[in-house]
This record gives structure tokens, C-alpha cells and sequence, in this order.
């Protein structure tokens, strides 16, 4: 009894992927056949379609699933007859074969109550509909003149496959697949991240070993450079070749040398096998990550399935275009985003693609047109949902963010752009009519927000009236490490993971402005709130002000729409860290996503980008402008420099120098640029090359210190010669200093700068 | 297994035992275990780790604790309670470190080289709790215990099973993390 309850129990599970990939491949199917394929297409898409409602037949029986059976029944008799000729598929038809694949998905979703199959479905009703659409509708005319298709296998390679037109490939089980529950996949993808830890270890003992060779080689220098004079003293001392001082002295320096050798040897092994480790390891993790992962097409069926019944119920005409529909991305990032994604594809129709008459009006193609892209870059994943409808209507937002009390209506009158494009993913305004009324399908625009940065990643939206609207989701490319930026702040190292870091930027206190009391950086043209990190943390500690000269590593996290700029000591790297837990005791600690243990052994902590934007905006950190001694000294400290050469190279490194010391900087290609660059603003110094096209350094100078309005200009020519005769001519033309580039390291640059102005 | 006390009983040797001499021998045993021995009246004996946090002595039982670790590159973790020390890496698992006397609301330990962690997993709940020293393991009776007035420690009697007459506090480690407040689970709202 128990057997066989069992065998059923195991026969369910696996009929359930069946049916799930069948489902899949007969929507397909039917898509593919509504898109007007030639004849031989045609044949083989029916073909396949009657093979698999037959197969969805026999499982069903299988498992006892007698409503399914008969409903698979009924639709292979459609097919069955399509395939001979005796009728053709008409509109109602296919509606109601589209309609008999949700009613099965009813069915088994009415089995996971556990009440058994809910009557209001009505499948005998739905069975007899079917054979009456089919059976009253006997073929108007034969178009068809060829006998019923041949099987596929009789025309090999004639005609174009039957897949091209049903498009994604369905997972159909071959001989050489393996069916793999995810949860083991999961296991070894949890191995392999272990594994990762003890590839960190070992190089960090590479680095103990080089630590120990560097030691052992100072001790036998120190050895040799005293073995002369103390082999004299025990000569002197009487001690001849035979005395045991003499022999002590011999065998140590035999196993000094022993132990070098001995420890280069081994030094030598450790390094190859790491290098050997390091590439198992990467395979291995590579390798197993994309065992899990899937194209983004697997998603394409119950997408186009969708915009298909929205667009006919709403009466639009809409194409749905995929690009890189075969990148690929983890399953669970997958499944995660399917529902957004689908939300978003679903926006577009009901908010995007206007109606025909409105297209036609503004000059637009009547076909609407939604591109779903996938792209990988470098460590991220981005999806990118585009339409060419109506656009967001930015006053409507503006009008419907009043209305709910998020702006005041000062606020909403002065709101960009961005801020009200924004507003859009706040959960109050997801149900309001203007902008994404989708009325009883589930989630709303805060819930695409939320489950993308659930996943650790970030959705922007960009849209120009009358054109059309973009979402990008910017997703990891994997879940089981992760890419992360390492941070020193307050002391103690954290990670933040790298998907939700916008940009680094060099933040000095000339930088920070006050914006209603709060402090704020300039960041693409709008004030952007800046907070210490440590304060976010409510750690502990001296908080120290920004100075003026020197400049602090912020950086920027994007979530929940908005984006804070975050202070930090030090930026020390970026890493691939397995993210673990804190253990079931810290449950959930605010702004701590997790934590990972380094090669070194210690542990560092993972923050949580969401959490601490949110936390952010709510604390009131101690000020991080140095006490305002001299009514804004920032914004008159900040000096602007000209750099003038012709090198990139010398420019690059001479403006990051200078930019990092908190100077402004302005670039010129050669003299004749400085002039004019120079006529269009003042600047406080000039650092020249010599050797320039067009004009050189010496003659810049000269023109610079002839001209009234620049002779206080301080100049510093720099030049790769150390000539005593340049130098000379240097100082005749008036040159307030002279570096020469082989002397030139940052310091000498800036203290001859900070001496000039 | 059910099915094995009902055969027919057996004398060690394995003869048969009469009726009579089964009753008689079952009656017996039934004396003796209503009966309590009198080791047991003296007193049942539990494993403890004796350990010194902030100045008093407390013991652990035994069963509950994994290892013990001199502390090591604790790391600080933010936004979390004062009796929260940090988590550190005991041979490659994260653990939570915990500091008891805090939690019992008898201020923070300080903190030095002689520090330890003693890994303990209470209720399938692992932690490390942080010990200034940890003296020994030994054996202590239970029934020796006295009740922990406030007189007598400053903890509260919630949190321990007895002192001993060496004044080593019982810490009861069930009822400690059965304390709501032991689990951290905040959200940023």
C-alpha cells in the first residue's frame, strides 16, 4: 500500500517537470504556428504539437490524472486533424488551445490545495467547447495540396527546423542529459565556494613564505658579513681549524645554507601547487556555476504568452523583440527576476505602447515595439525592458506624488527628472492610474524594486515623452560569491558587494556643501547626500573632519532609488568572496548583509547596500566639514591648476597627483593651447613641459611673464633633461621653478607647488 | 523492537524462569527503582566547564560546549547589542561571540590576551561565549547547589540552576538563549 503510495508520490514529482517542460513547448508550438510559417514548418510544428499533448496523454494516465488526460485527449484530436488537413486553426481555436494550457496549469495548482480539483474550472465543459469549435468547423477550402507532412527525420536538412519558428528550445530529455535536483547543485556550488577560501589561504601562505626567505637572506647576509672579522678574532683567539668553536662555527653556516635551500625549494613547491589550485579551483567554480545557469530565452514562451492575451485584450499591436536572449545567469537569479520582469513587460502594454489610433496620430509604425535585451558585463547582468510607447508622463508622476502625500508640493515643483522618475518604484504610487495600474496581476513597480535588490542589484528607469521608456535591472552574475569592494572604515575592514557600488569618487572638504542642513557632495549635476560610514554604522570613534589639503575615498550606493555617497578611510581592493552567514543568533543585523573569511583567516563583514541607504537618510551624524574657523575656507582653497604637455601619459599622472591633493585642474596640449586656455579663465599655477609642439615651455613662460595680467603666475616647468643649460634658460624666462622629471615623485611636485601659491 | 519485551522471559543463562520467580524477581526490581538509590540521594553529578567572566565564577555543562579557543581576531559587528562581542573564525565556521555577563546586564568584560571563546551549542543554536579564563572541567553535584539569592550573586535567578558552596554559579544555558533578547533580528525600516 505504502509502496505504491510512494511510487506515486516519486511518479508525481517527476510528472510535474514533464508537464511543466510540455506546457512550455506546446505553448511554443502554438505560438510559432500563429506567426504565419510556411507550409513545411507548419507540418513539423504540428507534428510536434500532437507528440506532446500524446505523451501529456499517456503521463497523465499515468498518474492517475484522469482531468488532464481527457483534456490532452481532446486537444490531440485537434491537432490529430489539423495534421491531416481536416481543419485549420482558427483564431477561436487557438484561444481556446491557449485557454486549455492554463486550465491545466489550474488544475495542478488546484491539486496543491490538496482539495482536489476545483469543479470551477469546468473541464468537461471546457473538452465538449473544444470538439464543438473543431468539429463545427470542418475545412473551408484545401489550401493544402501536399499529402500530410512527412516525418521530420524523410526531408533532413530541407526544411528550416521546426524549432526556428516555435523558437526557445523547451528542455526536451535526451539520452545523454541527467535530470539534477537544484539542491545538490547547491551543495557543490557550496564546496566549491570552500574551496575558494583555501585558495585564499594558501596564497596568503605564499606570502608568509616569501616573509621567511626574505628573513632567512637577511640573516645570511648579516652571517656573511660578520663571518670574516669574528673567523679572524678566533684565530687571533688561538682557536685553529680543529677547535670546536671553529667547528660550531662552520656547521651552523652549512645549515644556514641548508635551510635556504631547503626553504627556496619549498617555497618554489607551494607556489607551483597554488598556481595549479588556483586554476582547478576557477574551473571548477566556473564550471559548476554554469551547470546552474540558464539562458535568459527559457523565460521567452510565458513572456510571449502574456504580451500575446494582453495585447489582444487591449486591443494593441505589439512585437516583442529579444536580443542576447542567450545570456546566460544563474537559475535562482532567473527565477527571481521572472516575475519583475514579466511585470515590467506587462507595464509596457498597459502603460507604454499606445493605442492604434494615438500611434497612427503621432506619425508612429502601428506595431508597438518592446525590446527585452540581455547583456553581460564584466561581473553583472543587465536586462534592459524597452518600449517605443507614450513615455512617462512626468507631470501626471509629479501630480500623483502630491496626491499621495510622498512630495510636498514646493518638493514636487522642484523635482528633477530623476527624482520623479524614481518615484515611480515607491510603493504608494505603483496603484495609481497614471502610472502602472495593472489591476489584480500581482506586483507592482516597489515589488520589481524589491526583488532585484533582494538579489543584491538595482533597477533604473529612463523614458522620454512620446518616445518611450527603459528599466535596466543590473543583476550579479552569481550568487554564491560575489564580487565586492574592500573598505577600511572606522578601522575595520568591510565588503561591499560591487553590483550595488555606483562610483568612487575623491570627496575633500571643497567638495562638501550644505543642502537643508545636510551635507552634500555635487554629483552629476544634483546634490548628493554624503554621510560618514563609521556614523551609518553607529560605530564608535573620533570622527575625523575632512581636511582641506587632503581628500577622503567616498563611495556611492545605489538602492531603493536613491543614492548616498558613503566616506571611508581607505579603499583597499576588490576581492571574490564567498558571502556566509553570521550564524543563527544574529539572525538579521541591520546593514549587515553577511560575512566572509579572508586568506588571513579574519573575518570581514559584507554590508547590506539597502539597508544603508535606508539608514542614511535617517541618521544625523556628526559633521564631517572641519569646524568652519574662516567663513568657507573650502571653497576658496580650492586652487586651479594648468598642466600643460603634450604627453598623456605625463598629463594623466600629473592631474591625478594634483587632483588627489585637492587642486582643481585644467589640461593644454602645448603652450598655444595654455594661452588660450588661460584667456577663457584664470588659473593659480601652470606646470609645463618643455619639448611641445607649436609652442615649448620656454617660450610660454616668456609670454606669460611679458604679459601684465599673468606675470604673478607662478610657473613650473618640468622637463625629462636635467641640463644645467635648460635650467639656466628656465630661470631667464622668468620660471618660478624647475623639476626635473627623474627627481619627479609626488612629493616634490606638490611641496614645490604649496611653496608657489 | 516492541515486540522483544513480550517473549518469554529468560534467566541469564537463558533457561526459562517459572511464573512465580518472573513475578517475583519484577516485584523486586519495581522496589528497588521506586526506591531512590543512594548514590542518587547524594546527589546526581553533572560535567561542568568552570570559567571566570568579570570578576565571578560560572559553570557550563559540559555537554553544551564544542571546544574552547583562546579569542582571535574578533570582528566587531555593528548595529547589534552591547552583550554582542563580534564573530570571529573557529577553524573556518563563523560563530557569534557573546558576552554573558553584558547580557546578564552586569556590564561589558574587558577584553585581553587571556581571553577565551568557548564554542557551545545550546538547543542547536552555536555560539562562542567569551571567557576571561576558563579554570577547569570537573565534576559538580547537583543537589549541593543553593539557590542563587540575589545575596549571594548579582545574577538573576532565572538565568542559573544554583551555586555551588565554592560559589561557582550554574549558569542554566537553556533558559539564557531561550531569552528573546539572545536572538538579534532587526530590520532597517
Amino acid at each position: 500500500m505504502s509502496l505504491d503510495e510512494d511510487l506515486l508520490k516519486q511518479l508525481m514529482v517527476s510528472f510535474r517537470e514533464e508537464l511543466a517542460e510540455r506546457v512550455a513547448a506546446i505553448n511554443a508550438g502554438l505560438l510559432g504556428l500563429e506567426q504565419e510559417p510556411t507550409e513545411a514548418q507548419r507540418a513539423a510544428l504540428l507534428e510536434e504539437l500532437f507528440r506532446h499533448v500524446h505523451s501529456l496523454k499517456g503521463a497523465a494516465r499515468a498518474v492517475s490524472l484522469k482531468p488532464i488526460e481527457e483534456l490532452a485527449h481532446g486537444m490531440e484530436d485537434v491537432f490529430g486533424a489539423a495534421k491531416r488537413g481536416t481543419i485549420s486553426l482558427s483564431e477561436t481555436l487557438f484561444d481556446l488551445l491557449y485557454q486549455g494550457m492554463d486550465l491545466i496549469g489550474g488544475v495542478m495548482a488546484s491539486l496543491d490545495t490538496g482539495r482536489g480539483i476545483d469543479p470551477a474550472l469546468d473541464l468537461p465543459g471546457f473538452i465538449v467547447r473544444l470538439a464543438a469549435a473543431w468539429r463545427g468547423q470542418p475545412i473551408q477550402a484545401p489550401q493544402i495540396e501536399a499529402p500530410p507532412p512527412a516525418p521530420l527525420a524523410a526531408e533532413p536538412g530541407e526544411a528550416p527546423l521546426p524549432r526556428k519558428a516555435a523558437e526557445p528550445a523547451a528542455p526536451v530529455w535526451s539520452g545523454d542529459t541527467i535530470r539534477v535536483p537544484t539542491s545538490r547543485l547547491d551543495d557543490l556550488m557550496a564546496q566549491a565556494g570552500e574551496l575558494l577560501v583555501t585558495r585564499l589561504r594558501v596564497a596568503q601562505q605564499i606570502e608568509e613564505l616569501a616573509e621567511l626567505q626574505a628573513l632567512l637572506a637577511r640573516w645570511q647576509k648579516d652571517w656573511q658579513r660578520a663571518r670574516g672579522s669574528t673567523q679572524r678574532d678566533l684565530h687571533a683567539g688561538g682557536a685553529g681549524e680543529g677547535a670546536p668553536l671553529q667547528q660550531f662555527y662552520l656547521r651552523n653556516e652549512e645549515y644556514l645554507r641548508a635551510l635556504a635551500d631547503w626553504l627556496n625549494l619549498h617555497a618554489r613547491r607551494v607556489s607551483d601547487d597554488a598556481t595549479r589550485l588556483a586554476l582547478v579551483t576557477d574551473q571548477l567554480q566556473e564550471g559548476i556555476k554554469r551547470v546552474r545557469m540558464l539562458p535568459l530565452a527559457t523565460l521567452l514562451p510565458t513572456f510571449r504568452r502574456i504580451i500575446r492575451d494582453l495585447a489582444r485584450s487591449k486591443g494593441v499591436d505589439v512585437a516583442l523583440e529579444v536580443e542576447g536572449g542567450e545570456t546566460e545567469m544563474d537559475k535562482h537569479v532567473l527565477e527571481q527576476i521572472k516575475d519583475p520582469l514579466m511585470h515590467l513587460l506587462r507595464n509596457c502594454i498597459d502603460h507604454g505602447i499606445e493605442p492604434l489610433a494615438e500611434r497612427k496620430g503621432r506619425g508612429k509604425p502601428l506595431r508597438g515595439t518592446i525590446v527585452l535585451r540581455a547583456e553581460r558585463r564584466a561581473n553583472v547582468i543587465v536586462v534592459e525592458v524597452t518600449d517605443d510607447g507614450a513615455g512617462i508622463d512626468l507631470a501626471a508622476v509629479r501630480e500623483a506624488a502630491v496626491r499621495r502625500g510622498l512630495l510636498t508640493a514646493e518638493a514636487a515643483a522642484e523635482a528633477g527628472e530623476q527624482v520623479l522618475l524614481d518615484l515611480i518604484f515607491a510603493s504608494g504610487l505603483s496603484t495609481s492610474t497614471i502610472i502602472t495600474e495593472v489591476s489584480g496581476r500581482g506586483i507592482g513597480l516597489d515589488v520589481v524594486r524589491k526583488n532585484v535588490e533582494s538579489l543584491q542589484g538595482r533597477v533604473e528607469v529612463r523614458s522620454e515623452r512620446g518616445r518611450g521608456t527603459a528599466f535596466a535591472l543590473t543583476l550579479p552574475f552569481t550568487l554564491a560569491s560575489t564580487r565586492c569592494l574592500l573598505i577600511r572604515a572606522g578601522g575595520q575592514p568591510y565588503a561591499v558587494p560591487l553590483s550595488a557600488v555606483e562610483k568612487l569618487v575623491p570627496v575633500g572638504s571643497g567638495d562638501v556643501m550644505v543642502v537643508e542642513g545636510k551635507e552634500a557632495i555635487h554629483y552629476q549635476g544634483r546634490p548628493l547626500a554624503l554621510a560618514r560610514l563609521v556614523d551609518v554604522l553607529r560605530m564608535p570613534g573620533a570622527p575625523t573632519a575632512l581636511a582641506a589639503e587632503s581628500r577622503m575615498p567616498a563611495v556611492i550606493l545605489a538602492a531603493g532609488g536613491q543614492r548616498i555617497a558613503f566616506l571611508v578611510d581607505e579603499l583597499l581592493g576588490e576581492q571574490e568572496l564567498v558571502v556566509k552567514n553570521l550564524g543563527r543568533q544574529l539572525a538579521r543585523v541591520p546593514n549587515i548583509a553577511g560575512a566572509t573569511i579572508l586568506g588571513t583567516g579574519a573575518v570581514v563583514l559584507i554590508l547590506n547596500a539597502v539597508d544603508l541607504v535606508k539608514s542614511a537618510q535617517r541618521t544625523a551624524g556628526p559633521t564631517i566639514l572641519p569646524p568652519a574657523a574662516e567663513p568657507q575656507p573650502a571653497a576658496q582653497a580650492r586652487k586651479t591648476i594648468l598642466i600643460v604637455d603634450d604627453s598623456i601619459t605625463t598629463r594623466t599622472l600629473e592631474r591625478n597627483i594634483l587632483t588627489t591633493a585637492g587642486y582643481n585642474i585644467r589640461l593644454a596640449l602645448d603652450g598655444y593651447e595654455a594661452l588660450s586656455a588661460l584667456a577663457e579663465g584664470p588659473c593659480d599655477l601652470v606646470v609645463s613641459d618643455l619639448d611641445m609642439p607649436r609652442m615649448d615651455g620656454f617660450e610660454l613662460t616668456r609670454q606669460l611673464k611679458a604679459d601684465g595680467r599673468y606675470r604673478d603666475l607662478p610657473v613650473i616647468l618640468v622637463t625629462s633633461l636635467d641640463s644645467t643649460e635648460d635650467k639656466a634658460k628656465g630661470i631667464e624666462v622668468g620660471a618660478d621653478a624647475y623639476i626635473v622629471k627623474g627627481t619627479f615623485d609626488q612629493d616634490n611636485l606638490l611641496d614645490t607647488i604649496r611653496q608657489l601659491i | 523492537m516492541g515486540g522483544e519485551k513480550q517473549e518469554p522471559v529468560q534467566s541469564d543463562a537463558g533457561e526459562e524462569l517459572a511464573p512465580a520467580e518472573v513475578a517475583r524477581i519484577l516485584q523486586e526490581r519495581a522496589r528497588t527503582l521506586a526506591e531512590v538509590p543512594p548514590e542518587e540521594r547524594a546527589g546526581s553529578a553533572a560535567q561542568v566547564v568552570v570559567f571566570s567572566l568579570g570578576g565571578e565564577v560560572y559553570g557550563i555543562e559540559a555537554g553544551h560546549v564544542e571546544n574552547i579557543y583562546p579569542l582571535e581576531g574578533l570582528t566587531v559587528v555593528p548595529c547589534t547589542p552591547d552583550f554582542v562581542a563580534g564573530v570571529v573564525n573557529l577553524r573556518g565556521r563563523i560563530f557569534a561571540v557573546v558576552d554573558l555577563h553584558s547580557f546578564m546586564g552586569l556590564g561589558p568584560i574587558t577584553v585581553d590576551q587571556n581571553t577565551q571563546v568557548i564554542a557551545v551549542n545550546v538547543a542547536g543554536l552555536e555560539l562562542g561565549l567569551l571567557a576571561n579564563d576558563v579554570r577547569s572541567v570537573g565534576t559538580l553535584l547537583l543537589d549541593q547547589l543553593e539557590p542563587a539569592l540575589p545575596t549571594v550573586t548579582r545574577v538573576a535567578a532565572e538565568y542559573t540552576r544554583g551555586v555551588t558552596p565554592e560559589m561557582v554559579v550554574l549558569l542554566d544555558l537553556e533558559a539564557l538563549v531561550r531569552d528573546r533578547r539572545m536572538i538579534v533580528h532587526e530590520e532597517v525600516v
